[in-house]
C-alpha cells in the first residue's frame, strides 16, 4: 500500500490499524446479534406454533458474538472506546412512569418526606438541569429490580438523603430510617386496552416499599462535643 | 482497491469540517459542565449519591478513570472540573488544539467512568466524537492554533485540508452504526413493527412534552403509525441513502429535521444537538460554499469563501 503524498508512513500505518481494529468492534459492540435482528422473519412462523412470550423467552443472546465481546472488551474499555449496544427506546419503549418517595425519620421524631422531580410540572429550564437527576431515577430501577447491586444504590442514596434533610446535628437528631416507595403507572398496551386520549393521566397506583434502610444509634460523644453538622448517616 | 481505500481514508478534505466539530463539541461540553456544576459533590464526590467504597466501574473492566487517582475531597473534585474547563475553552479556541483534545477526551472518560448511572446515550456518542476528534486535523483553520503558524502570511487555498482525514471518515460511519443499529434494535421489537411505539413514547412523562405538539397526532391510529415507521425510515433507510452523493443533501435535511423535531417534543438534554455535531461530518465544501452564498445573499455581507 503507497502512502498519501499528504500523510507520512507512520501517519498512514497507525491510521489503518485503527480503521480495521476498531471499525468491526464498534460495530460488534453497537449492532444486535444477527440472529436475534432478523428473528422478525421467524416471526409468522413461530407464532403459528406458540405463544408470544414463549417465543420471546427463546431469543438468547449469539454465544460467538459474546465471546468475540469478552476477548475485545480490554481493548475498548482501556481507550473509552466501548458504547455497548444502541438501545434507543428499543427494541420496546418504556411503558411505565415512576416516581420514587422517601420517607425519612429522625431520632428526634422528625419526619421529611422527599420526593424524585413531578417531571410534567417542572419548566422546561429546570428539566435541562434536572436531566441527571431523571437518569439517576432511570438507574435505580422500577418495581421489579431488586438486584443486590440496586440494593446498594438505594442503601448510598438513603445516607445521602438523610445527610442532606438533617438539621439537628446532635446525636438526637441523627436520621433513624429511610424507607424508599416506587409509584409506577403502567401505560397500557393500546391494542388491548384501547387507544387511550394522550391528555389522560395514568395514576400511579401500583406502589411498593423497595428497600428501608435503618440507621444504628450514634455512637455516645462526650457532652462537650457535638458531631459534625454535614453528617449524619454513618 | 487500495486507491479507492486511499481516495475515501486519506484524501484531504476541507478544513472548515473539522474545525466546526471541534468548536460544536467543545461549546456542548461546555453546556453539559455548567449542567453538571451545581450537582458535582453529589455525582461525582465522596459525600455524593456513589461514593468511591461502592463500585462504580463494571466488576472485571479496564475501564479507568482520573478521579480514583485523586484525594476524595470535594477541593481536588473542584480542582478535577475546573482543569477540565480550562481545557475545554483551549479546544474550543483551537489553543494547543490536539493536547486539548487528548486532555478533554480523557476527562471526558473520566467523569464518565467515575458515575455510569447518570449516563445516557448522547454521553457515549459525545465520548466516541472527542475520540476521533484527537485524530483529525485540528489546528489549520479557526483556530489560535492557525492563527499563530500563519500569522503574516497569506494562503491560496485557505479551507483546503493538508492531511488525511481518516478520523472524520471514521466518524462518518460512526454515526451511520449508532443510526442503523438502533433502527435494528427498533426492528426487533413488536411495538415498531405494528406501529404503535410512538403511542408509549409520547406518554412517557419524564421526557416527552418539551413544547407544545399537537395531541392529534399522538392519538390518532394512522398518525401514530405513521411516525412511528417514519422513525424507522430514517434509521434504516437513511445510513444507506447518505453514502449516495445525489441524496446526500437530502438525507442531511431529513436527519436535521428528524433531530429538531424530537428535540422540540422530548427532553433528551443534549442528545439531539451532539448527533447533529457527528453529522457535520458529512458536510463538504460545496455545502459551506452554498450556505455562505445564501448568507451573503441574506445579510448583502460578503463572507471570505473559495465559490469555486
Amino acid at each position: 500500500m503507497k502512502p498519501p503524498l499528504t500523510i507520512t508512513w507512520l501517519q498512514y500505518a497507525f491510521a489503518n490499524a485503527v480503521v480495521v481494529v476498531l471499525l468491526p468492534l464498534l460495530t460488534l459492540q453497537g449492532m444486535p446479534p444477527i440472529d436475534w435482528a432478523w428473528s422478525w422473519f421467524q416471526w409468522p412462523k413461530a407464532a403459528a406454533k406458540e405463544e408470544e412470550e414463549e417465543f420471546e423467552q427463546e431469543r438468547e443472546p449469539n454465544p460467538v458474538a459474546g465471546q468475540i465481546y469478552v476477548w475485545t472488551s480490554p481493548l475498548l474499555d482501556a481507550t473509552g472506546t466501548w458504547t455497548g449496544p444502541w438501545l434507543m427506546f428499543a427494541p420496546e419503549p418504556d411503558s411505565t412512569n415512576h416516581r420514587i418517595r422517601a420517607e425519612i425519620e429522625f431520632r428526634d421524631g422528625r419526619q421529611v418526606l422527599w420526593r424524585s422531580p413531578e417531571w410534567p410540572e417542572l419548566s422546561c429550564w429546570r428539566r435541562f438541569c434536572l436531566s441527571r437527576d431523571l437518569e439517576y431515577v432511570d438507574a435505580l430501577g422500577g418495581i421489579a429490580d431488586r438486584s443486590p447491586e440496586k440494593l446498594a444504590l438505594w442503601s448510598v442514596l438513603a445516607d445521602y438523603l438523610a445527610r442532606e434533610q438533617r438539621t439537628n446535628p446532635e446525636p438526637a437528631g441523627a436520621p433513624q430510617s429511610v424507607r424508599f416507595i416506587v409509584e409506577e403507572a403502567t401505560i397500557a398496551n393500546p391494542r388491548v386496552e384501547g387507544w387511550q386520549p394522550m391528555s389522560q393521566l395514568y395514576p400511579r397506583d401500583d406502589e411498593r416499599v423497595v428497600m428501608t434502610r435503618t440507621f444504628p444509634l450514634p455512637p455516645k460523644v462526650p457532652s462537650n462535643k457535638t458531631l459534625p453538622a454535614s453528617g449524619g448517616a454513618p | 482497491m487500495i486507491a479507492a481505500w486511499n481516495r475515501f481514508f486519506h484524501q484531504p478534505a476541507d478544513a472548515r469540517i473539522p474545525a466546526m466539530i471541534r468548536i460544536g463539541l467543545a461549546s456542548l461540553v461546555l453546556i453539559n459542565l455548567t449542567a453538571h456544576y451545581p450537582n458535582l459533590e453529589k455525582w461525582f464526590g465522596e459525600s455524593g449519591v456513589l461514593p468511591q467504597g461502592l463500585p462504580h466501574l463494571p466488576e472485571g473492566s479496564w475501564q479507568w478513570t482520573l478521579l480514583d487517582g485523586v484525594p476524595q475531597t470535594p477541593l481536588a473534585l473542584q480542582v478535577c472540573f475546573w482543569i477540565f474547563v480550562l481545557q475545554t475553552v483551549c479546544l474550543l479556541l483551537g489553543l494547543a488544539s490536539r493536547c486539548s483534545a487528548v486532555a478533554v477526551f480523557i476527562w471526558i472518560v473520566s467523569f464518565q467512568h467515575r458515575n455510569q448511572l447518570i449516563l445516557d446515550g448522547e454521553d457515549k456518542v459525545m465520548r466516541l466524537i472527542a475520540f476521533f476528534l484527537i485524530f483529525m486535523p485540528l489546528a489549520e483553520i479557526w483556530s489560535v492554533d492557525a492563527w499563530l503558524l500563519r500569522r503574516g502570511k497569506s494562503q491560496a487555498e485557505p479551507y483546503q485540508s493538508q492531511a488525511s482525514p481518516w478520523a472524520q471518515r471514521m466518524l462518518q460511519y460512526f454515526m451511520v452504526l449508532v443510526m442503523f443499529a438502533t433502527g435494528l434494535w427498533k426492528f426487533a421489537g413488536e411495538s415498531w413493527r405494528d406501529g404503535t411505539a410512538l403511542y408509549y413514547v409520547a406518554r412517557i412523562d419524564d421526557l416527552f412534552g418539551r413544547f407544545w405538539v399537537p395531541h392529534y397526532f399522538f392519538d390518532t391510529r394512522w398518525t401514530v403509525r405513521a411516525m412511528t415507521w417514519s422513525v424507522l425510515y430514517v434509521e434504516l433507510v437513511i445510513p444507506f441513502l447518505i453514502w449516495i452523493p445525489r441524496a446526500r443533501r437530502f438525507s442531511l435535511l431529513v436527519l436535521l429535521a428528524f433531530h429538531l423535531s424530537n428535540e422540540w417534543a422530548m427532553h433528551l438534554f443534549l442528545f439531539h444537538w451532539v448527533m447533529l455535531c457527528g453529522w457535520l461530518s458529512f458536510l463538504k465544501r460545496e455545502d459551506l460554499d452554498a450556505v455562505a452564498r445564501v448568507w451573503r445573499k441574506l445579510t448583502g455581507r460578503s463572507v471570505p469563501v473559495r465559490l469555486s
